[in-house]
């Protein structure tokens, strides 16, 4: 079924054919769209699901947690300065272990106040227990909506999932969506019955309990590790099973590499800068230079192995850090250069700062990364635009 | 003594949730007491005025008052309370 | 003298006497609560209310240590997240309950630091969006998990680890929040209750229970550890402050303001009754308590005339 959507509308397409059953909302720019789509269809009876507002991003969270630990299949969405707010309650549903599915349109943060889209909002809750998957565009976006609540859902994970999409760029911008059909979608999910967090009246639980002895709080930490880690293997399954079932893929779910196999220079991105990336790639192969991208996917957990393996064979990589933390840097090029630490061959990283609160790519951007690269012996930080 | 943690993944175990089975009844608050209220039968109205209001639950009502010393911490708000002065205490630490 | 089981101004109902008080505990013993905790006994009849099929919503304080791994004397279910969200995770499971076609009864317990000053935001929103449910803020007028700070429920003068005595300082100089009336004005059932008189406290837990939105009561607690006094006073001292006028027993329904308990101008105790009692009002001097006793007697004065909303009574 072929459509128009803007990233808003996708997302809020996956939440109803994932018949989420609890949305709670709470308005900002620029995912404003995505609530009043469902909210419309809540009003025309053509979606029945509990959709409501509340009084704070916080309370969004709370009542997640609350819905999920209750038995309900749970969707949300925020954006930028919500995010933060509900940072502390973040940290609380990963803990709790509730496969909550919330879909983030990546906003500046304040101070500056901005509306226009960078990265810093999710990457900065990287240490809160959530999976996080970075869409490129608009398919990508209801794809890994529907994906999101399989792989949160299993038992080798039980955690919950963030979507992220840039803002403005997708979420209001409409590109061609293959939708999938209600009945493929239900035998792909199947329903939400959870065997660990639920309130029953025949079989009372306590949910969130106090731990103050140290040795089982630390086993409880490292079981979510390890579900965080199992993420790794079951994202992949739910990839491979997906393509098969709706005929899409993704890479290997957790990151995409394009052109990489014999390429010298390789660049990194995530989100939708990839595809402007992806095209100035192509242009620099039309001139013989040998040029790939790398692009991540999945940001937490961290896909160390597929990440070093797609580029310790390089002798350059671009890393393209649409985001900064003041006294840090980008958050992206520590990460990469970790994980490269052990490569056969360690290449140069050469670290640009771009595209913050919106500052537009261009093909002719990237053709100057990789001119300035190649003069870059030691790999300097460079901020471009 | 210093050792490596191995943990293996264990979805029913690893999950921060407890059946609500009143397990803290293993802690035996008993031991807090220092006044041990004792109640006299023959007084007793049977107003159900100290089952009411004892904080902790540790007196329960069988057709007559009966406190449980196992959990009952000595507060003595059933002493104080009960209209008939039915209820005595002693000091239990010397 | 008033005898604790009932209050003038209340209609029959359920929890007439103490016979009709269920025999069934669904909270157990082995709490690491203090001798004596008001809290406590406040969450024990409120949920002889609520019944078996409950979910209570614990905000942070001091019954969140009731359960702490790997015991707990819960017997319905609980679920704690943080301190200021007991309201909206409420909101959340009433969604879903509904969502799953599940019928239990949802109890929000949080102390008085919990409700009226951090979690203030999501009760109000909750009260707002008609969300159907308990919520029980037991008073003991300070942050008491955390050892005795002021939190707005603190009344005049009262003696904090923040508002210590000292050269230059004395104790609380801020009169304490009306957080029921705040409730009421929401248009929602709100109550104050008190745990020296418990049938009254549960006759309104089940009028919040059955009033189709938030139900709201505002419990004061006796609280030997934080207030200064020996535990086995602690419902007479809790008893002195509805007999003396500190702590009105009112109720708001549909916007109508109910006095529960009025003994006629002139008849109530003075205010030292209650005040001479517990340590942390140990440092008042004679000009403090005379002008304690001035602000209650002109709030009372403004109950009988009617101006602080549409009352019934006057």
């Amino acid at each position: 079924m072929e459509h128009l959507a803007t990233g808003n509308e996708s997302a809020a397409l996956a939440a109803r054919l994932a018949r989420a059953q609890c949305i709670p909302v709470y308005p900002i720019t620029p995912q404003t769209e995505l609530i009043e789509t469902i909210a419309k269809w809540v009003a025309n009876g053509d979606f029945d699901t509990e959709f409501f507002t509340v009084d704070s991003e916080h309370s969004v969270m709370s009542a997640a947690v609350g819905a999920s630990a209750t038995g309900a299949r749970v969707f949300t969405a925020t954006s930028s300065q919500g995010l933060l707010l509900m940072n502390e309650v973040l940290y609380i549903a990963s803990g709790m272990r509730l496969p909550i599915v919330m879909v983030n349109v990546s906003r500046g943060l304040s101070a500056p106040i901005t509306l226009w889209s960078d990265h810093d909002d999710f990457l900065n809750q990287r240490g809160a227990g959530w999976l996080q998957v970075h869409a490129q565009n608009n398919q990508e976006v209801l794809d890994s909506v529907l994906m999101a609540f399989k792989i949160s859902e299993d038992r080798r994970v039980l955690l919950p999932s963030m979507v992220n999409m840039d803002g403005y760029v997708l979420s209001y911008t409409k590109e061609p969506l293959t939708v999938p059909k209600q009945k493929d979608v239900d035998t792909f999910l199947g329903k939400y019955h959870p065997k660990h967090a639920y309130f029953k009246p025949d079989k009372p639980l306590v949910q969130g309990p106090a731990v103050l002895r140290p040795e089982p709080y630390t086993y409880f930490r490292n079981q979510h590790h390890q579900a965080s880690m199992n993420a790794l293997i079951v994202m992949r399954e739910v990839c491979k099973e997906f393509k098969k079932k709706f005929g899409r893929d993704y890479g290997n779910g957790l990151v995409e590499e394009y052109m990489t196999e014999d390429a010298d220079i390789i660049l990194v991105t995530q989100g939708s800068i990839s595809t402007t990336a992806k095209a100035s790639v192509n242009e620099m192969r039309k001139k013989k230079k040998k040029v790939g991208l790398l692009r991540l996917r999945t940001i937490t957990p961290w896909p160390e192995r597929q990440v070093r393996e797609a580029l310790e064979g390089a002798r350059h990589v671009l890393v393209f850090d649409k985001n900064l933390a003041p006294g840090r840097g980008g958050m992206a090029t520590p990460e990469i250069k970790a994980s490269l630490y052990n490569a056969r061959v360690e290449p140069v990283v050469t670290e640009f700062i771009v595209g913050l609160g919106g500052n537009p790519e261009s093909i002719k951007m990237f053709e100057h990364a990789v001119r300035l690269a190649e003069h870059d012996a030691h790999g300097g930080v460079y901020w471009l635009e | 003594m210093s050792k490596v943690l191995k943990y293996s993944y264990d979805f029913e175990k690893g999950v921060p949730v407890m059946p609500a089975n009143a397990s803290a009844r293993k802690n035996k608050t008993g031991t807090w007491r220092i006044w041990k209220p004792e109640i006299n039968y023959d007084k007793c109205v049977k107003c159900k005025i100290c089952f009411t209001l004892c904080p902790h639950g540790a007196i329960s009502w069988k057709g007559k008052p009966v406190i449980d010393y196992t959990f009952c911490k000595g507060c003595l708000i059933c002493a104080d309370n009960c209209p008939v002065k039915a209820i005595n205490f002693e000091r239990e630490v010397k | 003298m008033m005898h604790m089981g009932g209050c003038t101004g209340l209609s029959k109902r359920k929890f007439n006497t103490f016979k009709d008080v269920p025999n069934k505990n669904l909270i157990e013993g082995g709490t690491p609560t203090c001798p004596g905790c008001g809290g406590e006994l406040g969450l024990k009849l409120a949920l002889k209310v609520m019944g078996k099929d409950t979910v209570v919503v614990n905000a942070s304080g001091c019954m969140t240590l009731l359960t702490n791994w790997p015991t707990t004397p819960m017997k319905v279910s609980l679920i704690h997240n943080a301190i200021e969200n007991a309201s909206s995770t409420a909101t959340g499971i009433v969604h879903a309950l509904k969502a799953l076609n599940r019928k239990m009864n949802v109890l929000c317990y949080g102390g008085d630091g919990a409700t009226y000053d951090i979690g203030f935001q999501s009760l109000s929103g909750a009260a707002a969006r008609g969300d159907d449910f308990v919520y029980v803020c037991y008073n003991n007028s300070c942050y008491g998990n955390t050892g005795n700070q002021w939190s707005t429920a603190t009344p005049l003068y009262a003696r904090t680890t923040t508002t210590p005595i000292g050269k230059k300082h004395r104790g609380n100089p801020l009169s304490r929040k009306d957080m029921a009336k705040i409730m009421g004005a929401h248009g929602v059932y709100s109550a104050t209750a008190c745990t020296a008189f418990p049938l009254d406290y549960m006759r309104k837990v089940e009028k919040a229970k059955k009033f189709k939105g938030l139900g709201f009561i505002d419990l004061l607690v006796n609280c030997p550890t934080n207030w200064g006094f020996e535990a086995r006073n602690g419902i007479e001292i809790v008893k002195k402050a509805v007999l003396t006028g500190i702590w009105p027993l009112y109720e708001v329904e549909g916007g109508r303001l109910k006095i529960n308990y009025d003994p006629g101008p002139g008849k109530f105790l003075p205010v030292e009754e209650f005040l001479k009692s517990q340590d942390r009002f140990k440092h008042l001097t004679k000009k403090e308590i005379k002008e304690i006793q001035k602000a209650v007697d002109k709030e009372w004065e403004l109950y009988r005339a009617g101006q602080y909303w549409k009352t019934d009574e006057y």
